[in-house]
């Protein structure tokens, strides 16, 4: 068979498949989205929507703040890419721990300083969900991340890093079909 | 058993996220909760505030900046302040500007005009929705030069 075909069973195991690159895609189109919109208000662009500055004065306080002291600009910079990987679908495992502290900052300013406990199992509130689907969509890469869970281990020198082109080489083989 | 091309699996991966991009944009964008005609929509509260006090003293625009700078139902301890109304520029020195979060607190003189004397206040401006939401106006007294209390 052609290297570049691939065999795709109807099976559970192709449904999971989907679902997490459906929600990949979503979560990268929402972080693309949130970023963008930031930067595009800085340029003059029309942003998909203003920055929210929250409900509720501790949710005020912090985003304000981050804003101010120019914390937003990393944070924004890290949804975009990020959500440009998730999109594309390069250096998926990556981007998906990278955005992860964002996600997990959404659902404190939520949940923890807006109040917001009785949309904390509402799909359609991306001020929580985003932060369940980014946790599915690692734990779903999870065998990328094991070896840095490595409970015991070594420090390498900088030669490790003539490895690096390896990070390019052909797509992820691995079915689980 | 189905077999597909990795390459146009990639690319019809890619063509939902981009759906996906789309949809997002277009849902919040569209969304009612934003009032995109506020002069401050998305900007900081010391930015509006700041734009505000710009067109109303160094311009002297303030009956028209009030106009959109203040929410329809804001609520103002200074309503007939010279600051809501158009005339000469009104001077005024800011001493200084504290945030936080939707509230700002400008402390300035506002020098003598339009027929009325200067006067030291603390203005506490509180924003909602890119507008202004209420004023609160202390008047206060600075100290004069020389005179502060160095104790």
């Amino acid at each position: 068979m052609n290297d570049d075909r691939i065999e795709i069973a109807l099976n559970a195991g192709t449904l999971w498949r989907a679902v997490i690159t459906l929600l990949r895609l979503f979560l990268g189109a929402w972080m693309l989205n949130s970023g963008y919109s930031y930067w595009a208000q800085e340029f003059g662009l029309p942003p998909a929507f203003p920055q929210p500055f929250g409900t509720l004065p501790a949710s005020n306080q912090m985003l304000v703040t981050m804003v101010e002291v120019g914390l937003f600009d990393f944070v924004k910079t890290v949804e975009v890419i990020g959500g440009l990987c998730l999109i594309f679908g390069v250096f998926v495992p990556a981007a998906t721990l990278l955005l992860l502290p964002v996600s997990a900052v959404v659902f404190y300013n939520a949940v923890f300083l807006n109040l917001r406990t009785d949309r904390l199992f509402s799909p359609t509130y991306m001020g929580v969900s985003c932060l369940y689907i980014n946790v599915i969509v690692a734990l779903a890469y999870v065998r990328h991340y094991l070896p840095m869970l490595a409970l015991h281990s070594a420090p390498g020198s900088l030669r490790d890093l003539a490895a690096l082109p390896t990070i390019f080489k052909q797509p992820d083989s691995n079915q689980h079909t | 058993m189905l077999t597909a091309s990795r390459a146009s699996l990639k690319a019809l991966s890619i063509g939902i996220g981009l759906l996906f991009t789309g949809a997002v944009y277009y849902t919040m964008h569209y969304n009612p909760r934003w009032d995109w005609t506020a002069p401050g929509v998305g900007k900081l509260p010391r930015d509006i505030v700041a734009e505000f006090m710009d067109r109303a003293y160094a311009q002297g625009q303030g009956g028209t900046a009030q106009l959109s700078y203040f929410a329809k139902d804001a609520a103002d301890s200074a309503p007939a302040a010279q600051d809501r109304r158009d005339g000469a520029p009104i001077p005024h020195q800011v001493r200084q500007v504290i945030a936080q979060g939707m509230t700002v607190a400008v402390i300035h003189r506002i020098g003598p005009a339009r027929g009325e004397p200067a006067q030291d206040v603390i203005d506490v401006f509180t924003i909602k929705d890119g507008r202004i939401a209420a004023r609160e106006r202390y008047p206060t007294r600075f100290a004069a030069p020389g005179q502060e209390d160095a104790s």
